[in-house]
């Protein structure tokens, strides 16, 4: 199993998606669409983390429910206090959430709140796409093998 | 361990039953469905059953502008991906992981060897699959990370 385990701060890379609370959802959908990130988080004037806001949450509480994004602020839809991760924290804790409990992004924050990163699933996906890949590749590194010994014929 | 996981055929793992639309669906209606299935993707078939393409919550987000009116009447069949990546049914969870890291994508249909849709496998699919086999690992943790234990507790 160690070949798994990894800080998930080896995942923040780039800038983090963010959105004030008090924008539209538009704004949090012209984020997702230009990074290239399946979710925003939302902060507060602080800079704190106060909620996420996800691309099923577009599906579900905007397109299905006909509402139009330029008329509804973040913290309407968005889900409150997250689950979170600080960088030291070990993926196996990303696994857990994603796979068994069945969230897709996880917002990573500093000690103070404030996030630094966003973990997706496909991060995670990488991840042990990489570790499988991994296990296929041939041992090459016994190069000191002991001599032949003859012990002869019975 | 690793190994026979990675190895694993996608006919042993529990796919979940895709949701299904024709190509001349309304956006409306194909949402209405993902949400009420709890799915954030469709399977588009053709009329006789085989694959169209894929409509996904990330293909809403980039190609539907819900602030314009109307969008929710256009057919499913305009947005969607056509000939999306698949993966036939006798294919391994490293492959699908390979895969969807390859394309980029959270889910791939699965084909059958009629090139018929029989299921979608997606990330997490494969990420439930991994934490089931490793329990000890994945699934009996604390819960948070700060409650786990640093060194030997006891008598």
């Amino acid at each position: 199993m160690h070949e798994i385990q990894c800080s998930v701060g080896a995942f923040v890379t780039g800038p983090v998606p963010t959105v004030s609370t008090t924008e539209a959802v538009s704004a949090a959908i012209k984020i997702m669409k230009e990074s290239g990130h399946a979710a925003v988080i939302a902060v507060d004037e602080e800079g704190l983390c106060q909620g996420i806001l996800t691309e099923r949450d577009v599906l579900n509480r905007i397109a299905a429910e006909g509402i139009n994004p330029c008329s509804q602020r973040v913290s309407g839809i968005m889900t409150r206090a997250p689950l979170t991760l600080n960088a030291d924290d070990c993926i196996t804790y990303a696994i857990n959430h994603m796979g068994v409990r069945g969230f897709s992004n996880l917002p990573l924050l500093d000690e103070t709140g404030r996030p630094i990163g966003l973990l997706g699933i496909k991060d995670v996906a990488r991840h042990l796409s990489g570790v499988f890949a991994d296990l296929e590749q041939p041992d090459t590194s016994m190069t000191d093998l002991p001599e032949w010994i003859d012990v002869g014929g019975g | 361990m690793l190994t026979v996981l990675a190895t694993t055929q996608l006919s042993d793992l529990r796919l979940r039953q895709p949701v299904l639309a024709q190509q001349s669906d309304s956006l409306s209606v194909v949402t209405q469905r993902m949400r009420d299935a709890g799915r954030g993707s469709t399977l588009i078939l053709t009329d006789d059953g085989r694959l169209a393409g894929i409509f996904t919550q990330r293909d809403l987000i980039k190609r539907v502008d819900l602030c314009s009116k109307g969008w929710g009447d256009l057919p499913v069949c305009e947005v969607m991906t056509k000939k999306p990546v698949v993966l036939g049914i006798g294919a391994s969870l490293g492959d699908a992981l390979e895969r969807m890291d390859a394309h980029s994508v959270r889910s791939l249909p699965v084909l059958d060897d009629e090139q018929r849709p029989v299921g979608l496998v997606s990330v997490r699919d494969a990420l439930r699959h991994i934490a089931e086999h490793f329990p000890q690992d994945f699934i009996n943790l604390p819960p948070e990370p700060s409650l786990e234990a640093t060194g030997l507790y006891g008598g």
